[in-house]
């Protein structure tokens, strides 16, 4: 007979070791707590010093409150928190960290020394703990603030050291923790260092969109806002043709805090509708405050994941926003380059005026955060230049100010507010695509005169609609056979031939497409699809909907329907995918199945449209130039390729030296 | 390594395998045709794309035996660009190949034979003896409706049946089927294959080399066909080629229980009027559906389809109806692949109600079928 085992309480270092299983992961998570730690001490500056991977060496030194010789001490105690006093208090939590798990985590799998001094003490304190044992706390002389340095990570748990990767990559993905922290806070200013150099700072901003971009200096990034309700959502995406594969370049924000949240990150991809492929998404930052009761944080030691108290309202949130406003995006128009781009190639000109506002800005926050370090030149694409500030001196009409410049100047950042909030809606693929008609038009022009897309047309404060823009264009000639060249007040306009008539022909098959009813393809061998008991239910909630569309599904078990008809178009479509997509965006609130049948509508388009290497006569391309008026989004083709190019007369001039 | 050749022999025996080879492929190794040359005057290649492989032998003076890879896209166009004649291929250190004809020569870096994966032999797989015409004619009549989805890797393949005297091929892309059989002479009892599209693209090339080659004796032109066992690889083999396939492992639809076994109505045509009918209305179906209307009557078919952008289409034929008239709608490219495929005069359509599976057939021959679900317009 075994012996009979005898409960008893885990030693302290035990339970600690066992908690940084959690919360250590590796050295990025260490970085994560310690530069929260800093954060919630009221931090202006934070440094974050990397060697080896973090493995060798991290730091954290902070100029934040600091603290006493007992604080000290108290810290590596487990549970122990000044951040929060009760359970009550986990409702609302304003700080970062609130556990109380992560320095004695941290001690007991490293050597952690803490130096400190609070503000108005006269002399500093230096804790040490090694692997777990007792705090030793002495006097040390020292700043203001907080330096916490951790040496030899996972010293005593070799298992948990083997499964580092290499330093490098440990060592980026600790830059890379900083920066997802940085982002969301403008107001500190972070200096990253990596085995004794500084590889990125980050000055002080007033507001975050100027910290983005500091962040994403090669990218454009329009900067979209609004507020739903309660749901205050600020984005700053790039472009959807600079969109990458997978979301490691879109941080996302609740409440400040950075989380890894696939329903906001499929909000963001569905504001861009068509023009994103599946799986892809914008590069940057988007940032939503809610209530802090609508949201629970403390569902994941490492804090990344979030729960929303109404998802689908979060969801609707982000998505419209974005949506809305980035009809005034910069990329949803033409392509130009930043004047950032020329300022740097161009010596002469109006260029060095730009480089003169932009060192002037730069100025200026420097003069805000005092002791700040020599800004690095950065190329501050978004900086506004002195054309956009006189449009006039660039003879550009108000409907091509909103054309050819990337950022009009009414749209600047510093006043979105009010604006965007009028800002029209685009319509959706279908939710608002006008209701069948007894027989589509005839015409190969869309209706103008009805529908959402005629109340979408006007756009900004200039009151002229965006459609005079294409058709305005004086036709000059095709090039290769495959651009055609048009003059414009404000510049030349190149458009691509192939894509811009793509786009107009996906626009025409996607509204054919809802104005009849759908030819159904049955199935001669029904597709079995196991799903789960909610998503079966979902789907028998909208088989009428599904059916108007195509799709006749009939339900063979609690957890399993047959395909038992497709939409004619679909039919080289796997069933089975198809209907797992319908039940994803069944899932999000409205029903607008537009992913599926976009993505067949853009194929087609693709195919049945003017290629590159084909004459086009002088009035086919007015006929597109007008049919381009017509479109949503006609700065892109549906795959999210731009259409257009322009070269404003002022970087052409500069370009020939006049 | 060193041999000589007439120029024809090799760039017939390379164009046999270099299709293979797969270009794109991650393994570089498999980007290369493999050449070896043995003492006894045979020279071997083969190429593969791990799921495909393909083998061939040709005779050349060997000077000396060895082997060595060969990046497939050029040891094939150079050797066509060499002038007619003799051509002598020498692998020197490094696996360094020279090829030279007349006074033109071509070096390309090459790597080891030994580095090319090993291909499945035939070994002692039992195997029988087809005749390639048969073969031919039923991929002929079954391979357009195999699914080109590769995620549906059951759907994009065909199934290859041998039962006592009968080989039959069947292939379904969820929305039709065409089954084919011949009887054929040498067929094994019971056996199941089900071979991936691209293996089946690549037999029909094989047949059509052996169909192509004229016999001596006039006997007719013969494929060998084995599997190692259910799982693969599957063999097919023909005058010093050899050709391997994996097998799909993945289980078929039940294909019997779709084809209907009672219809209410029976409608024969012309099968070159009903094309003609069906290609011409089609032009103004709606996009890239397909869809066409047959209204069909006593003595007469209507075939009629509309696209409200571009208009109507219509066209009459003159058709033998068995049972109630009826109206239903199809992909006219389903029945363009069938009717196109057949090269009887006439065919039956045996139908029941417009939602119900039709089927297609040869009229007055039960060796093959063609079901096709009608489309809801």
């Amino acid at each position: 007979m075994p012996p009979v085992a005898v409960i008893a309480l885990l030693a302290a270092d035990v339970a600690n070791q066992i908690a940084a299983g959690e919360v250590v992961e590796r050295p990025a998570s260490v970085v994560k707590e310690l530069v929260e730690n800093a954060l919630d001490a009221g931090a202006e500056t934070v440094t974050v010093s990397i060697d080896g991977g973090g493995l060798a060496r991290l730091a954290v030194t902070d100029d934040g409150a600091g603290m006493g010789p007992d604080d000290l001490a108290m810290a590596v105690v487990r549970h122990a928190t000044s951040k929060i006093r009760s359970a009550d208090d986990l409702i609302g939590v304003a700080t970062y960290g609130f556990r109380g798990e992560a320095l004695p985590s941290i001690g007991s799998v490293s050597r952690l020394r803490m130096v400190s001094r609070a503000r108005g003490a006269l002399e500093g304190a230096e804790c040490l703990v090694e692997g777990g044992a007792p705090a030793v706390v002495k006097a040390a002389g020292c700043a203001v603030g907080t330096t916490v340095s951790v040496e030899d990570l996972f010293f005593n748990t070799p298992a948990r050291r083997k499964f580092m990767r290499t330093p490098p990559t440990e060592g980026a993905a600790c830059v890379e923790t900083v920066v997802r922290m940085a982002l969301s806070r403008p107001d500190v200013r972070f200096v990253i260092r990596r085995d004794g150099k500084v590889v990125r700072e980050f000055l002080r901003h007033p507001d975050v969109a100027a910290r983005v971009r500091e962040v994403w200096p090669d990218e454009t990034l329009a900067d979209l806002r609004g507020a739903r309700g309660a749901v205050r959502v600020t984005a700053l995406l790039g472009a959807p043709e600079r969109a990458r594969t997978g979301a490691s370049h879109l941080a996302l924000y609740v409440n400040g805090r950075h989380v890894k949240d696939k329903v906001l990150m499929r909000a963001v991809a569905q504001a861009y509708g068509s023009t994103l492929d599946a799986g892809r998404y914008p590069v940057g930052a988007v940032f939503v405050q809610v209530p802090p009761e609508e949201v629970d944080v403390n569902v994941h030691p490492q804090k990344s994941e979030v729960r929303f108290q109404s998802q689908g309202q979060i969801f609707e949130a982000v998505m419209t926003v974005i949506r809305d406003s980035a009809a005034n995006a910069p990329w949803t128009r033409a392509v130009t380059r930043p004047d950032a781009f020329w300022s740097e190639r161009l010596p002469q000109g109006p260029a060095l005026e730009a480089r003169g506002a932009a060192s002037t800005t730069a100025d200026a926050e420097r003069d805000a955060s005092p002791g700040a370090a020599e800004p690095r030149p950065s190329p501050a694409p978004m900086v506004p230049l002195p054309e956009r500030a006189d449009p006039g001196a660039l003879g550009v009409g108000r409907a091509l100010t909103a054309f050819v410049t990337e950022l009009p100047e009414t749209e600047a950042p510093q006043d979105p507010w009010g604006r965007l909030k009028q800002a029209p809606y685009p319509p959706m693929p279908y939710a608002e695509v006008s209701p069948p008609r007894g027989g589509a038009s005839r015409s190969s022009e869309p209706v103008r005169d009805e529908g959402p897309h005629a109340e979408a047309a006007p756009r900004g404060d200039s009151g002229l609609s965006a459609s005079s823009t294409f058709s305005g264009l004086h036709y000059v000639g095709q090039v290769r056979k495959m651009y055609l060249v048009c003059e414009g007040e404000g510049g030349v306009v190149i458009l691509d031939q192939h894509a811009a008539a793509e786009r107009v022909t996906f626009e025409r098959l996607r509204k054919s497409f809802a104005a009849r009813s759908v030819a159904m393809q049955p199935l001669l061998v029904p597709e079995r699809v196991e799903l789960g008991a909610d998503e079966v239910a979902l789907l028998e909630e909208h088989s009428a909907a599904l059916l108007r569309i195509g799709v006749e599904l009939s339900t063979l078990g609690p957890t399993t329907v047959a395909v038992r008809a497709v939409p004619a178009l679909l039919t080289r479509a796997d069933p089975r995918r198809l209907v797992r997509d319908l039940v994803a965006e069944l899932s999000r609130q409205g029903y607008d199945f537009s992913r599926a049948v976009d993505l067949v509508l853009a194929t087609m388009a693709c195919h049945g449209s003017l290629r590159g290497g084909e004459a086009v006569a002088d009035d086919e391309a007015r006929a597109l130039l007008r049919a381009l008026d017509t479109v949503d989004f006609a700065g892109h083709c549906p795959h999210g390729r731009p259409v257009v190019f322009s070269l404003r007369w002022g970087e052409l001039e500069r370009k020939v030296g006049r | 390594m060193e041999f000589v050749v007439n120029k024809r022999e090799f760039v017939k025996a390379l164009s046999r395998v270099q299709s293979v080879a797969d270009k794109r492929s991650p393994m570089p190794i498999l980007t290369n045709v493999l050449i070896r040359a043995e003492a006894s005057g045979a020279v071997h290649f083969a190429a593969t794309d791990l799921l495909l492989a393909v083998t061939g032998t040709m005779r050349a003076d060997v000077k000396k035996a060895g082997s060595v890879a060969l990046p497939a896209r050029h040891i094939f166009d150079t050797v066509k660009a060499l002038p007619e004649g003799e051509v002598t291929l020498t692998v020197e250190k490094n696996f360094q190949a020279r090829i030279k004809g007349a006074r033109r020569r071509f070096d390309l870096a090459g790597a080891p034979g030994e580095d090319f994966p090993s291909l499945p032999e035939v070994g002692n797989v039992p195997m029988m003896s087809l005749p390639a015409e048969d073969i031919a004619e039923l991929i002929a009549l079954t391979s357009f409706s195999m699914s080109t989805d590769d995620t549906r890797p059951h759907l994009a393949a065909a199934l290859f049946e041998t039962h006592r005297a009968m080989l039959r091929m069947v292939t379904t892309d969820g929305h039709r089927l065409s089954k084919a059989e011949r009887s054929v002479s040498g067929v094994q009892t019971g056996s199941k294959l089900l071979i991936p599209a691209k293996a089946i693209h690549e037999l029909r090339r094989l047949v059509d080399e052996a169909r192509s080659e004229k016999r001596e004796d006039g006997s007719p032109a013969m494929i060998s066909l084995g599997a190692a066992s259910s799982q693969g690889p599957v063999f097919f083999q023909r005058d010093g080629m050899t050709m391997s396939s994996k097998l799909v492992d993945a289980a078929f639809p039940s294909y019997e229980q779709v084809i209907p076994t009672s219809t209410d109505r029976s409608v024969r045509v012309s099968r070159q009027a009903l094309l003609e009918a069906l290609r011409a209305v089609s032009l103004v179906s709606a996009d890239r559906t397909f869809g066409v209307k047959l209204s069909i009557t006593p003595g007469r078919m209507v075939i009629t389809s509309e696209n409200p952008e571009i208009g109507a289409g219509m066209d009459e034929i003159d058709a033998t109806l068995t049972g109630p008239d009826v109206v239903i709608g199809f992909n006219s490219k389903y029945v363009i692949d069938v009717l196109s495929s057949l090269s009887c005069d006439e065919v039956v359509l045996d139908l029941s109600g417009e939602l119900d599976p039709g089927v297609v057939r040869p009229e007055g021959r039960t060796d093959y079928i063609g079901v096709i679900m009608p489309m809801r317009i």
